[in-house]
């Protein structure tokens, strides 16, 4: 017999505590009897000295200590061990690169045949564990002997357009290996992924099965398209091409502009390297551009991408009480439209964001907010006065300050704010914050503590990039926002008005919010343009947003199926891994019902003996 | 498991009257019976062993020299020519003696013994005086205490039930002590009633003692519900409300169950004892109603008719 958990043998000090119990004399309550001749006769004086007495021979003790016992053995889970079964890992890589068709139908295909052959090959008895690949390691199917249930989840795997995240996997067969052993590990995988940087001991024979054949490949691995300006029209797209194979390789890249070709060039890549190229002949008002590489290869999926041309328009309501600076800092910003008004003509509406300078309304609009020198008559902020002089603390990391040199601002008076619980400082004070950033009720918030006439920060060259920092992170608009790799979030903040986010994938399902509440979208799992409604009550669209999700790395293009996977992967079993250790008939309902039996037999005797 | 208590708390009151104007119209229909004590003195009710001048006829026998002659029946002389006496009963009263326990352990129970022996004792001394008999009452525990001296007459009924107001319980019970001194005092008792809960390992032996001495004797004990079936278990401590000695100990169903049955042992062997030299014994409740025991219970035991 063996324990589960030896360490809970610690617990038969209880068994102790039971006997000192017993030793120490109890403090009985009196009551008065008319005579004490006759209890003399039927029960046992039980008193010893003032605080402890010598223990006797007693059921209820020799009861309760049993049952102790049998408590403690329940906690330590004692169990009639057998030969452990084999257990059989497989992990099915189920990355974009599996999409590959060099071996028919795909490289998917034949790994979910061969992990079927190696779930059919087993005897009976034998253990199935399986775990999908991707970006991450998703355990399928967890030890289990059912052989069939294995075989229908091999038969269920479909694929990703994510990378391949092999070490979380050997984890988790590492984790599994330990628990049920002798374990086997099968590693179905194309190659095309970075091996694991840290080397992840499993005990356990580990064997690569390579899919595919090595062949060249070429993808389009990066493309994006931006607008510098806001009033530009046509776009710049910006294209990477790749040939991780081990020849030369040559291609015709096809560009349309909104399904129309524009143009064709020639792709010519010398073997394991990368061409960038900037095109930006496209017509006015193109809203989405396509690349296609040809002729088709192996791998199909990687020789598109697709790219939202049309530049992001944030909308921008700046409420100040006259135009300064920052009015015309914001001009020459690109990708935000700013309009002005005073603050008895606030009113809310669509805007992606609110810049309140020196003022602010009795409730905040829907939206992210940039506040600068708040008034002290605001219930969110702790306003404690002002101070002159303020020595600027920047931390350089925060993305506020990107490219920002903050230490030649100087700042003759500033709000002295106690910074909230949900805020960040990016440009601390002594005793306060300059500048701080955080989500507040869900959504995005920026203080300035400072009147930024009272500073020079507005005539130094860093302000409108410092400006182009805080609209970008309370409202993204940078082209690589809106162009995702698979698994990416996306942010959704609804506007003014707005009752409804549509998202449109692009397999042409739908996935809708109904509360205007700010919420992360990640179901970006689909290559594609994804589509972004923001409606109103009855299903008027206030603001519509396109973004992409392209091909994920550059690696999963690399169909070479690298031979020194296995070299890197495979090992043996070590000798001592443990065999054995299975357990076979846990003895936990026995001694509980045992336990129960002696709790029942001693509350028995206590109620009927009193002894 | 019952509530802790130190004690139970005795439900009767002190100064509520001992019997209700009712009860005492039905208590003067009723009629003490004296068992064996006949040698009292003229004027009773009871019926003596000696003839006298009562209307009821006990028989008839010849006339011998120095007979009253107002007694001779002269109509049985004309039918028969011989000289015959008429023989008539004596009636007699007799001293009725109470021995009331007024120990500590007769104030315990759930309901007080004490004041229900006090009920009880009037109740019965009420009727003996109603029935020309004398009353005496003297309260013990560990000696004789304060004495109602031997009274007759009911118009000093008022006088016997203060006196039974003002007694309390207290002190321990000593059975040896106080019957000693009891015979010492009334060597030849008429009828003796000794209300108790004899709770004392003492009282079998001395009242064999007394029994021995071929006493008119009645003996009523008084036990309260919580001494019959106590149902209190645990861990206690169990203090004797007497002497204050105590004894630590784990109560369970069993021992409660084996207390039961060793109290009704020594209550059936105290009644054993009592049959066994004539005496009447009455076990009563606290808890039964007190015109139950008048009417039922002691009627039944041919102690009162």
């Amino acid at each position: 017999m063996s324990l589960l958990y030896p360490a809970a043998l610690g617990w038969m000090v209880a068994s102790l505590v039971v006997l000192v119990l017993y030793l120490l004399r109890p403090s009985r309550q009196p009551r008065q009897v008319s005579t004490l001749w006759l209890w003399r006769e039927v029960v046992r004086e039980v008193s010893g000295s003032i605080l402890s007495q010598r223990l006797r021979w007693s059921w209820l003790l020799l009861l309760q200590l049993a049952a102790t016992v049998a408590l403690t053995l329940l906690l330590a889970r004692p169990y009639l061990p057998q030969l452990a079964p084999p257990h059989l890992i497989v992990l099915v890589d189920l990355s974009a690169s599996m999409l590959a068709t060099d071996v028919e139908p795909s490289r998917l295909e034949q790994a979910k045949r061969m992990a079927a052959q190696l779930v059919q090959e087993r005897p009976e008895g034998d253990l199935f564990s399986l775990i999908a690949v991707s970006d991450r390691a998703v355990p399928l199917l967890w030890a289990s002997p059912d052989r069939g249930e294995a075989l229908r989840i091999v038969g269920e795997m479909a694929p990703t357009a994510a990378g391949t995240n092999l070490e979380e996997g050997l984890r988790l067969a590492s984790t599994l290996a330990r628990r049920y052993s002798p374990s086997q590990v099968y590693i179905l995988t194309d190659g095309a992924t970075q091996p694991p940087s840290q080397e992840v001991d499993i005990p356990a024979t580990v064997r690569v099965i390579p899919l595919g054949h090595p062949v060249d490949n070429l993808a389009i691995t990066r493309m994006v398209a931006r607008s510098e300006t806001a009033t530009a029209t046509a776009p710049q797209l910006l294209l990477e091409i790749s040939n991780p194979g081990d020849s030369d390789a040559e291609g015709r890249l096809l560009i349309y502009a909104d399904d129309k070709l524009v143009e064709v060039r020639k792709a010519s890549l010398p073997a394991h390297s990368r061409s960038t190229m900037l095109l930006s002949q496209f017509p006015p008002e193109t809203r989405l551009v396509r690349a296609r590489l040809e002729p088709e290869d192996a791998l199909s999926q990687d020789n598109v991408a697709l790219a939202v041309a049309a530049p992001v328009q944030r909308r921008a309501l700046l409420v100040a009480r006259e135009l300064s600076f920052l009015s015309k800092a914001l001009a020459v910003l690109p990708h935000v439209a700013v309009e002005f008004v005073r603050p008895e003509d606030y009113r809310p509406g669509p805007y992606d964001i609110y810049i309140f300078d020196g003022w602010l309304p009795s409730r905040l609009p829907p939206g992210s907010h940039l506040v600068i020198n708040p008034p002290s008559e605001v219930d969110w902020l702790t306003i404690a006065g002002n101070t002159e002089n303020p020595q600027p603390q920047p931390d350089n990391g925060d993305p506020l300050l990107s490219q920002v040199d903050f230490s030649a601002v100087r700042i003759s008076q500033a709000r002295q704010v106690q910074v909230p619980n949900w805020a960040r400082q990016a440009v601390a004070m002594e005793g306060g914050s300059l500048v701080f950033r955080g989500r507040y009720q869900g959504q995005r918030m920026v203080v300035v503590t400072f009147d930024l006439e009272k500073s020079n920060l507005p005539v130094l060259a860093d302000f409108p990039v410092f400006l182009d920092n805080v609209l970008e992170w309370l409202s993204p608009a940078s082209p690589e926002a809106f162009h995702l790799r698979p698994g990416d979030k996306i942010a959704v903040q609804p506007i003014a008005g707005g009752r409804r986010v549509r998202i449109q994938k692009p397999d042409g399902t739908e996935v809708v919010y109904d509360r205007a509440q700010p919420t992360l979208f990640a179901d970006t799992q689909s290559l594609g343009r994804y589509t972004l409604l923001q409606e109103t009550a009855s299903g008027r669209v206030l603001r519509t947003l396109h973004f992409t999700v392209q091909w994920p790395d550059a690696r999963e293009s690399d169909l070479s199926v690298p031979e020194g996977i296995r070299a890197t992967l495979e090992r043996e079993a070590p000798p001592n891994a443990n065999r054995g250790q299975a357990v076979g008939w846990e003895l936990f309902s026995a001694l509980g019902m045992v336990a129960v039996a002696l709790l029942a037999g001693e509350w028995w005797w206590a109620h009927h003996r009193g002894d | 498991m019952e509530s802790k208590k130190p004690t139970d708390v005795a439900l009767d009151s002190w100064a509520t009257p001992l019997l209700e104007g009712t009860l005492l119209a039905r208590l003067e229909k009723l009629n003490l019976l004296p068992g064996r004590a006949r040698d009292g003195q003229d004027g009773g009710r009871h019926r003596s062993r000696r003839l006298g001048s009562a209307i009821e006829l006990a028989g008839h026998r010849e006339y011998s020299f120095g007979d009253d002659l107002r007694l001779i029946d002269w109509n049985a002389y004309g039918r028969l020519d011989r000289l015959f006496l008429k023989l008539r009963e004596r009636e007699e009263s007799i001293d009725v003696h109470f021995l009331l326990d007024t120990s500590t352990s007769m104030g315990l129970g759930r309901h007080n013994k004490l004041r229900y022996a006090q009920r009880l004792t009037a109740a019965l001394a009420y009727v003996a005086l109603a029935g020309r008999d004398k009353v005496e009452v003297i309260a013990f525990s560990r000696r004789l205490g304060e004495r109602f001296p031997l009274t007759g007459g009911r118009a000093n009924a008022h006088r016997l039930f203060a006196y039974l107001q003002r007694l309390r319980p207290h002190d321990r019970t000593d059975f040896s002590q106080a019957l000693r001194h009891y015979l010492a005092l009334c060597p030849q008792p008429g009828l003796t009633v000794i209300i108790s809960d004899f709770m004392s390992p003492q009282a079998i032996p001395y009242l064999q003692w007394m029994l021995e001495r071929n006493l008119s004797t009645v003996a009523i004990h008084l036990l309260d519900e919580t001494e019959l079936r106590p149902t209190f278990w645990g861990d206690w401590q169990l203090v004797e409300c007497e002497t204050g000695s105590s004894l630590e100990a784990s109560v369970g169903v069993m021992a409660q169950e084996d207390y039961r049955r060793r109290f009704q042992a020594w209550c059936e062997e105290l009644e054993a004892l009592c049959l066994r030299y004539g005496a009447r014994y009455l076990r009563a409740e606290t808890g039964w109603p007190l015109e139950r025991v008048l009417f039922r219970e002691l009627r039944l035991r041919r102690i009162l008719s």
